[in-house]
């Protein structure tokens, strides 16, 4: 797992280079590169598929106009996390009143149950783990996603998430041990 | 309950973020640490097997993927605000080029509307009358009298030469002020 997260920093800055110039073919190779990874993290986070698709949009263009902060010494993902991380914030200041108020009706009428016993035999265990990540605190689930999916070291995560690197550990520690107890009342144990 | 050097040390191992020293310090505590060892192989079991890229990373649909293709393609379209200097020549520029703009605006109607004061008070009989709607008379009554006088004695021959009536033009012209000069000078 770990030789995937390593990602070439000299073939990115090149294809980023490439793409500053006007050659699509820098922007295509980054795109078709990180998209999943990006997306995936936006989904993840937003829980919403049409608007983890805006955000995608959006970070991909907020990379583009500020290509100039870009620090060669950092991983183009990390940046590019960096940036999916920044439009997350934004886009849940954004509907911040929206979910105080759906929260309130559902409140009213009282919390669905999650996850009946007899669906989870028919979910995989993919499935069951993108339903334990989903019920991470926000903030635990986004340490366990930069590190997780981008391969964001924890220095870095800590400089995103503008919090000490023990923080970011404990965040992480802590989303562990969730998910863990998540998937044990789903069924799957013994790992 | 987890040995506390995991929880200082564990992850930055993993994620090899130790420096070279504490990597090997925390190789000789794996060995003695059954807790931190059995957490080393759980962690690593779960990244390969439930935090894989095949659970976590989703795809955008082709619409999103054409879309952001179209859009990002051509990156000499950013907007670069890190050298402010070209802004800034930019900004001075256009404020440079309003001043010009608004200094001749301002000089073409203010001569616009000081020339016509200029024509009227040359032909003014004095500076404080009011020259628009006041007709004009430039000469005294007397020596328009005798112009009057010298037009009607040669009018007749003019008259017959050319065909054309001068007195009449010469009379509306004495009307708005403007006397011929050789009939001045006589």
């Amino acid at each position: 797992m770990q030789e995937t997260m390593e990602f070439n920093i000299e073939d990115d800055q090149k294809s980023f280079d490439l793409w500053l110039k006007g050659d699509a073919r820098g922007f295509s190779k980054l795109y078709e590169k990180y998209k999943n990874r990006v997306f995936g993290f936006l989904v993840r986070m937003t829980a919403d598929r049409e608007i983890a698709e805006d955000l995608l949009q959006e970070t991909f263009l907020a990379a583009l106009r500020n290509a100039d902060q870009f620090d060669r010494s950092r991983s183009f993902l990390s940046w590019l996390f960096g940036i999916a991380h920044k439009r997350t914030i934004d886009y849940f200041r954004h509907i911040k009143v929206e979910t105080d108020h759906k929260n309130e009706a559902e409140n009213a009428l009282g919390r669905r149950e999650n996850l009946p016993d007899q669906d989870l035999a028919n979910k995989g265990i993919a499935e069951l783990v993108r339903e334990a990540v989903a019920q991470l605190d926000p903030l635990q689930r986004e340490v366990f996603l930069l590190r997780e999916m981008a391969g964001v070291p924890f220095r870095e995560i800590a400089v995103i998430m503008n919090c000490p690197i023990n923080t970011a550990l404990g965040r992480m520690r802590l989303a562990l041990k969730n998910i863990r107890k998540e998937l044990a009342k789903r069924g799957v144990d013994g790992v | 309950m987890e040995c506390k050097v995991w929880e200082e040390k564990g992850m930055l191992y993993s994620s090899n973020e130790l420096s070279e020293r504490e990597r090997e310090e925390f190789s000789e505590h794996l060995k003695s640490c059954s807790e931190c060892a059995r957490e080393l192989k759980v962690y690593s079991y779960e990244k390969e097997h439930l935090f894989s890229d095949d659970v976590l990373t989703d795809t955008p649909s082709a619409a999103c993927d054409a879309e952001i293709l179209r859009v990002c393609s051509d990156g000499r379209k950013r907007v670069s605000n890190a050298n402010p200097l070209p802004l800034f020549f930019k900004r001075a520029f256009v404020s440079v080029s309003f001043l010009l703009v608004g200094f001749v605006a301002v000089g073409y109607f203010t001569l616009k509307t000081e020339a016509p004061d200029r024509r009227i008070t040359v032909g003014a009989a004095s500076d404080s009358a009011p020259m628009v709607d006041t007709p004009v008379v430039p000469v005294s009554e007397t020596l328009q009298a005798l112009v009057d006088e010298k037009v009607d004695s040669t009018e007749s021959d003019s008259s017959r030469k050319s065909g054309v009536n001068f007195a009449n033009t010469r009379g509306n012209l004495g009307v708005r002020g403007v006397v011929p000069v050789d009939l001045q000078n006589k």
